[in-house]
């Protein structure tokens, strides 16, 4: 199969998108903010040298 | 009005990510800036592993095909910085377009939104180019690296979109070899970021190279780098750091 072929593949076995959730609602922009903003959101780990880097 | 910069280069392996992690962490850490870095790359990604993690429940891929919100894809650094990681796995080829969206939404909320954009110039770059105001395109002293680097700009330029200048990495040049290489490519040179082992130690251990080894040459030139981009003198710099800067 060569790469081209491999590709039209792929993209057939992604399920069909879902609508595009745009964060017009006042609840999502909410938390997109406060997320942003005010770090309401999952902290990346750090390894022993990203601590001291920022501590 | 926030600042939408893509970080580009043409061919892969020349240092985008690295880039990418060392200005987003220094905007946010540094000049204390709200800064979102997006990983456009969602076949190919690494921006969440040089920043400490390779694995994330929801990335840019479910917010592209709609499984998931732009709110649960967003994770914080302890510079600062936040990231919107892509998919370490295979989930399918995703829709880059939406990207831009993306990028529309979180606008309100930051003040840089940086896209660590693919190598080439295929339909995720160019996703990527279009939902960009700014461009910074990072290239190795190679002509195949150059020549890449070369058509991404003229793409770019072709797109309206305007481009900051180029970086050479992992560059150990004379001036007068600078200038041939900006003579070439008709675009200022922002910073020229030396061949050093600390910028290795520095993703090993995933922490950026400007604040884990802020003293080192390639922290020093991405500190000149972010007072390019960012018009202000680098803050905080230490007596010994400015002593070492006069004999640059």
């Amino acid at each position: 199969m060569d790469f081209d072929l491999f590709l039209e593949e792929m993209k057939k076995r992604v399920p069909k998108a879902r609508k595009f959730r745009k964060i017009s609602r006042k609840k999502d922009k909410e938390r997109v903010e406060s997320a942003v903003l005010d770090d309401k959101c999952t902290e990346i780990p750090q390894t022993s040298d990203g601590r001291r880097a920022y501590k | 009005m926030t600042r939408v910069i893509g970080i580009l280069s043409g061919k892969g392996g020349v240092g985008k990510t690295t880039a990418t992690v060392n200005i987003g962490a220094s905007l946010a850490f540094d000049y204390g800036n709200n800064v979102v870095a997006i990983d456009a790359n969602t076949t190919s990604s690494s921006l969440g592993l040089y920043l400490g993690n390779h694995k994330f429940p929801v990335t840019i891929n479910e917010v592209l095909t709609g499984k998931a919100s732009i709110a649960d894809a967003i994770y914080a650094h302890p510079s600062g910085l936040k990231v919107i990681p892509s998919s370490h796995g295979f989930n399918g080829v995703v829709n880059n377009k939406r990207i831009k969206s993306v990028v529309n939404s979180l606008k309100e909320f930051t003040d840089f939104i940086l896209l660590d954009c693919p190598p080439t110039l295929g339909s995720e770059t160019r996703a990527g180019i279009e939902a960009v105001d700014e461009l910074i395109v990072i290239a190795n002293p190679n002509w195949a690296s150059l020549l890449e680097a070369k058509k991404t700009i003229e793409y770019a330029k072709q797109l309206k979109k305007k481009v900051l200048g180029l970086v050479l990495n992992q560059a150990d040049l004379e001036p007068e070899e600078i200038d041939k290489i900006k003579k070439a490519l008709k675009i200022d040179i922002l910073s020229v970021i030396p061949l050093d082992d600390n910028v290795v130690k520095s993703s090993d251990k995933r922490v950026p190279v400007i604040h884990l080894y802020g003293r080192s040459r390639p922290a020093r030139a991405y500190k000149k780098l972010m007072e390019k981009i960012t018009g202000e003198k680098f803050p905080n710099r230490g007596i010994i750091e400015r002593i070492i800067g006069w004999f640059d």
